[in-house]
């Protein structure tokens, strides 16, 4: 091999290295400016979540200290009043509405999940759930461990959301909501036996796949027209 | 940008292995130079050059580089409307215009063209430095901007003023200063498109950046091969730099659409 030879093997080669340079850096500017954008992503998503907890919390406490006791003052009036059966109706009306506030401000403030943890909470949900719709509710909760406030508080609202779609959309007869964990990941698995849905995105299952993403999990949704819909979270603990 | 300045400038002024001289110059009169005039250097053109050229003759070579000029006027027609952030670039284009109007004039009387080219590259690295700047690229590392600042004066200078003279063409810097633009290009173009909505292809960041990868990618290259290979082979050369001409006149078009479409600058409402 001559000089010449040499000198082209040479630059070929350093070519090739600077080549082989950009490419990699390419790779790399790109995977590091996708992870920035995720984190970004994921913390505007924590904020706007924590924003609609603390706009729920308000909510609720506005209807119980607002609305409650000017219903509470509303039936105390009437009961004043002279018993004749509009009047009676009237105080049945407004039972009822303290009734459905009530409700409405613990669906907004879960304060069973606060007070005495997410299996409570979630067993008091699918008692009200059962008293409100003729499916049935089956709930295995295997995790023996306490759960995180923010995971526990994050996975009552999936298994809330999961519920809403499956009464509302589903169909079907039966919900099953199971709970374990295994290898460091909470598994929340639950399993309608309804209808089955498109595999279109819509609001409920993005919010599905963001509070997923915000506790570092993800969503596995398995669909089939006519043969149910299961939505597997893998959440790591 | 330059591609048209450099490669029949360059070819034309730097050392052939028959004659083996330094480049021409008439009036700086530097120790050891030999002195071509003009006329010759033309000679030198016509007799040695030209079935080299064949398919792509000094006039169409020159109106190549000076595609620059469609951006350079339209830097000026819209410079006052246009945001502060493409400063540089504006800047850049018409001192691009600048730097090949003087090679042509240079190179047609018969000198070399090295002492404005380099001048040039070291201007160009600095402007684009600050036009990475101005779009935000070192906003989280802020003293990698100043340490890049220092570095490329300081690399140009020891290329040409301590391991070659001002008066020969730089090849190192070239492929040091090149490297560098594709590398923040590359970055710049990620961030785009993760960050920047979906009409990327009117954003004039975008078609910048994109001209800046093909030209200085390619430029990269065809120095690496001057300095360790091509140097001996004029076929191979002159049609390296038939392509980097090709390629300029492309780019020279990608940033004369980008200037157009600069966005103009927010209109202060006046306080009574």
């Amino acid at each position: 091999m001559d000089a010449y030879e040499t000198s082209i093997y040479t630059a070929v080669l350093i070519a090739s290295l600077l080549l082989g340079a950009i490419i990699l850096f390419s790779g790399w500017a790109m995977v590091r400016v996708q992870k920035r954008y995720y984190t970004r992503e994921q913390e505007h998503l924590l904020a706007r979540i924590e924003l609609l907890e603390e706009e729920r919390l308000r909510i609720a406490e506005d209807l119980h200290d607002e609305l409650g006791p000017m219903l509470g003052m509303s039936r105390l009036l009437l009961q004043k009043a002279e018993r004749t059966p509009l009047v009676g109706q009237v105080e049945a009306a407004i039972e009822t509405v303290a009734n459905r506030l009530g409700g409405i401000a613990r669906n907004l403030q879960p304060e069973q999940l606060l007070e005495r943890g997410l299996d409570t909470a979630l067993r008091h949900f699918f008692d009200l759930c059962r008293e409100a719709h003729p499916m049935s509710f089956l709930l295995h909760y295997g995790i023996e461990r306490e759960l995180p406030p923010e995971t526990s508080l994050q996975v009552y609202r999936m298994v809330q959301e999961v519920t809403h779609n499956a009464i509302k959309h589903s169909g079907g007869q039966q919900l099953e909501v199971c709970l374990q964990t295994a290898e460091g990941n909470l598994y929340l698995t639950c399993r309608d036996d309804g209808a089955g849905m498109g595999t279109g995105k819509g609001l409920g299952k993005r919010s599905l796949e963001h509070r997923a993403k915000l506790l570092g999990g993800q969503l596995r949704l398995q669909t089939t027209r006519g043969a149910g819909t299961t939505y597997q979270f893998i959440l790591p603990l | 940008m330059n591609a048209g300045s450099q490669s029949l400038y360059y070819y034309l002024s730097n050392p052939l292995p028959v004659l083996s001289v330094k480049a021409p110059f008439a009036s700086f009169g530097r120790p050891g130079m030999i002195y071509y005039a003009g006329t010759e250097m033309r000679n030198l053109f016509k007799e040695r050059l030209i079935p080299y050229f064949a398919r792509m003759n000094f006039d169409l070579n020159a109106a190549f580089s000076l595609s620059i000029a469609i951006g350079a006027v339209i830097a000026l027609v819209r410079i006052r409307r246009i945001e502060d952030r493409y400063a540089p670039f504006l800047v850049l284009t018409w001192t691009g215009l600048l730097n090949e109007i003087a090679s042509i004039v240079l190179v047609s009387r018969g000198y070399s063209n090295a002492a404005t080219y380099n001048l040039y590259t070291l201007a160009e690295s600095l402007l684009i430095l600050w036009q990475f700047k101005r779009w935000g690229l070192f906003q989280r590392v802020p003293r990698f901007y100043t340490f890049l600042l220092l570095l490329l004066p300081l690399s140009w200078c020891c290329e040409s003023i301590v391991y070659r003279t001002l008066f020969q063409f730089n090849s190192y810097f070239i492929i040091f200063y090149s490297f560098l633009i594709v590398m923040g290009a590359i970055y710049t173009l990620s961030e785009m498109l993760f960050y920047e909505g979906p009409a990327l292809w009117r954003q004039p960041p975008f078609l910048i950046c994109m001209g800046f990868v093909i030209y200085f990618t390619y430029s990269t290259l065809t120095e690496v091969f001057w300095v360790f290979g091509l140097a001996h082979s004029k076929t191979f050369r002159v049609r390296i730099y038939e392509v980097l001409a090709y390629i300029n006149l492309l780019v020279n078009l990608i940033y004369a659409t980008a200037l157009l479409w600069m966005p103009t600058k927010l209109r202060s409402i006046p306080l009574s």
